[in-house]
């Protein structure tokens, strides 16, 4: 499954100040190399809520196949920019937004975007697990079924394999009719993922999945996380500095609604260019 | 090991507390039994009254007079019921959907305030407008679809709200999950949100029939009575129902004419009592993949 063999080399991209894609802030790449393609593609990127602006001029890349790490205080808008890449700010009132978001070579924001596609394969899991009221099986059927990917025949092997997957097949094979909420917390978490998982997505954001569950669920999602690329594109919105340290290839660390520094995990982690961000992963601001 | 003495102070605290908590639970009994006893009282006298008099022949024959059964106004509630069940069931379910799901604010306001005044209006008077508009203006005289019109305008806005409520009680995380799966707006009413409202959609409807069957006086002006078995005719179909013997035969001077009253109250609370238990039963059968403790 995994063809890539190396993990990636770090580099930043120099960015070509003629390029008018990306003028302006100096563009971040949170990603592997500048040669590898980009998932996703952020360029002076502004939302506000009802006029009060919660994050502005953000500049990310996101490398094929890389997980990238989203850290920062409470407040500092992580997780308003992870739920614009999939655009899942649009249904609150007073969303406004400009810049540029690009999956691929499409622009998020474009005219003529297709939401439900773009959600398909730009996926999101939540922090608490959130199945829906429908059987296990069920739960991981509904958006296979929902966007008819496989013929009706074959949806229960499609549910088995992704349930076998995220590692739930054992604990649920004989009870695939029962209700999701009899599962633990973690279960339901990889249940969700598995969900998610199910319509083959290219992206997954993740938005602090293991903030609501012990130890060891933790740790079956940070394993299923690392086993996923680079098949799929990750980003996590983490409160857990360990937990960046632990999955991420790169850290983007957020703080008063602007990026303020990505990097490697060492390099964030052990020699961080901005002040900020080294008070911030030694603890001294949070 | 010792334990700590109450101070002068946390003892006369404590003593606060112990009156407060005495208080509330005996507030909280006497609203109880405000509300239990009379229930219990009136189901009763009901039993007490048509139990010693009840013959199977209620349940087969038809009204005769002052006397007979009541075969044909047992029918006549059934097929009304029925009738309310889809005409409301579709009418005030889509209202509820619509003020839930789609309404803009002013539309909502707008509607909002038409059910709330609707549900507002005396029954007799939504009876005598469907007198004058469908008996007489449309010249339909008695009908059991003017009956069955006239019913579903009182239950309407009961349905519509329990409705939107519930719509309104589904946890914006089922939403929010089915948008991030990039699932369209009806497959997520329709598979998702539908579906974790609908113990309370159900419970609702079944709740506005048992409402519409103890109704009398819009009945008096559009289905009237009728000895015969329900006939689905537009024009001139007067129909038998359960309440009118409460209302009209009560107080004959006839045994005859009495037990029909009676019985008809029998009948009446035990199939209030049965829908009653159905809606549990939906409610506990469509609310099993609920999360705990949820609808």
């Amino acid at each position: 499954m995994n063809t890539v063999q190396a993990k990636p080399v770090v580099a930043e991209v120099a960015v070509p100040a003629s390029n008018p894609a990306v003028a302006g802030p100096e563009l971040e790449v949170a990603g592997t190399t500048g040669a590898l393609p980009k998932a996703m593609t952020v360029t002076g990127f502004t939302g506000a809520f009802s006029g009060k602006t919660i994050i502005e001029d953000i500049s990310l890349e996101l490398a094929e196949g890389s997980i990238t790490a989203i850290v920062g205080p409470s407040g500092c808008g992580k997780s308003t920019f992870l739920r614009s890449l999939n655009r899942m700010n649009d249904r609150i009132p007073g969303w406004k937004c400009n810049g540029s978001v690009r999956f691929y070579d499409q622009d998020v924001y474009g005219q003529g975007v297709d939401l439900l596609s773009l959600r398909r394969r730009v996926g999101m899991v939540f922090q608490r697990p959130n199945p829906f009221p429908m059987s296990i099986e069920e739960n991981v059927a509904c958006g296979i079924k929902a966007h008819r990917l496989v013929p009706r025949s074959e949806v229960r092997r499609r549910v088995q394999d992704r349930l076998e997957e995220v590692g739930l097949w054992k604990a649920v094979h004989d009870r695939l009719h029962d209700s999701p909420f009899r599962l633990s917390g973690g279960q339901q978490q990889l249940l969700c993922l598995a969900r998610s998982l199910a319509v083959s997505p290219d992206v997954l954001l993740l938005d602090e999945p293991t903030s609501s569950l012990d130890p060891i669920s933790t740790e079956a999602v940070e394993q299923l996380l690392k086993e996923l690329v680079p098949d799929i594109t990750i980003v996590i919105v983490t409160h857990n500095l360990a937990q960046a340290r632990r999955v991420a290839d790169r850290v983007a660390f957020f703080m008063d609604g602007r990026l303020v520094e990505t990097g490697t995990v060492q390099q964030i982690f052990e020699d961080p260019r901005r002040i900020e961000t080294g008070q911030y992963v030694s603890g001294r601001i949070g | 090991m010792t334990l700590v003495a109450a101070t002068p102070h946390e003892k006369g605290v404590n003593r606060a507390r112990t009156a407060g908590d005495t208080i509330m639970w005996l507030v909280c009994g006497l609203a109880l039994a405000a509300l239990v006893l009379p229930i219990i009282w009136i189901i009763g006298q009901v039993i007490a009254r048509a139990i010693p008099h009840f013959r199977w022949s209620f349940l087969t024959q038809p009204t005769i007079g002052n006397g007979g059964g009541l075969s044909q106004a047992v029918l006549g509630t059934l097929v009304l019921m029925a009738m309310v069940g889809v005409i409301a069931g579709v009418t005030g379910v889509g209202a509820g959907i619509y003020l839930a799901e789609y309404a803009r604010r002013r539309s909502a306001i707008l509607l909002r305030g038409a059910t709330e005044v609707l549900a507002g209006v005396p029954s007799i008077i939504v009876g005598y407008v469907g007198f004058t508009a469908l008996a007489i203006g449309l010249k339909w005289k008695f009908s059991i679809w003017a009956a069955a019109i006239a019913l579903t305008a009182i239950v309407i806005p009961y349905i519509a709200k329990t409705t939107e409520l519930a719509l309104r009680g589904v946890p914006g995380s089922f939403r929010e999950g089915a948008e991030a799966l990039g699932m369209r707006d009806i497959l997520i009413l329709r598979r998702i949100s539908l579906r974790a409202a609908s113990s309370g959609i159900i419970t609702g409807l079944i709740m506005a029939l048992a409402i519409s069957v103890g109704e009398t006086a819009p009945l008096l002006y559009t289905a009237f009575w009728s000895v015969h078995n329900p006939t689905f005719g537009l024009h001139n179909s007067p129909v038998g129902y359960l309440t009118y013997p409460i209302w009209t035969f009560y107080n004959y001077p006839v045994k005859s004419a009495t037990y029909l009253a009676t019985e008809s109250a029998f009948f009446l609370v035990i199939l209030v009592g049965a829908l009653i238990i159905a809606s549990r039963l939906v409610s506990r059968r469509l609310s099993r993949y609920m999360p705990l403790g949820q609808g």
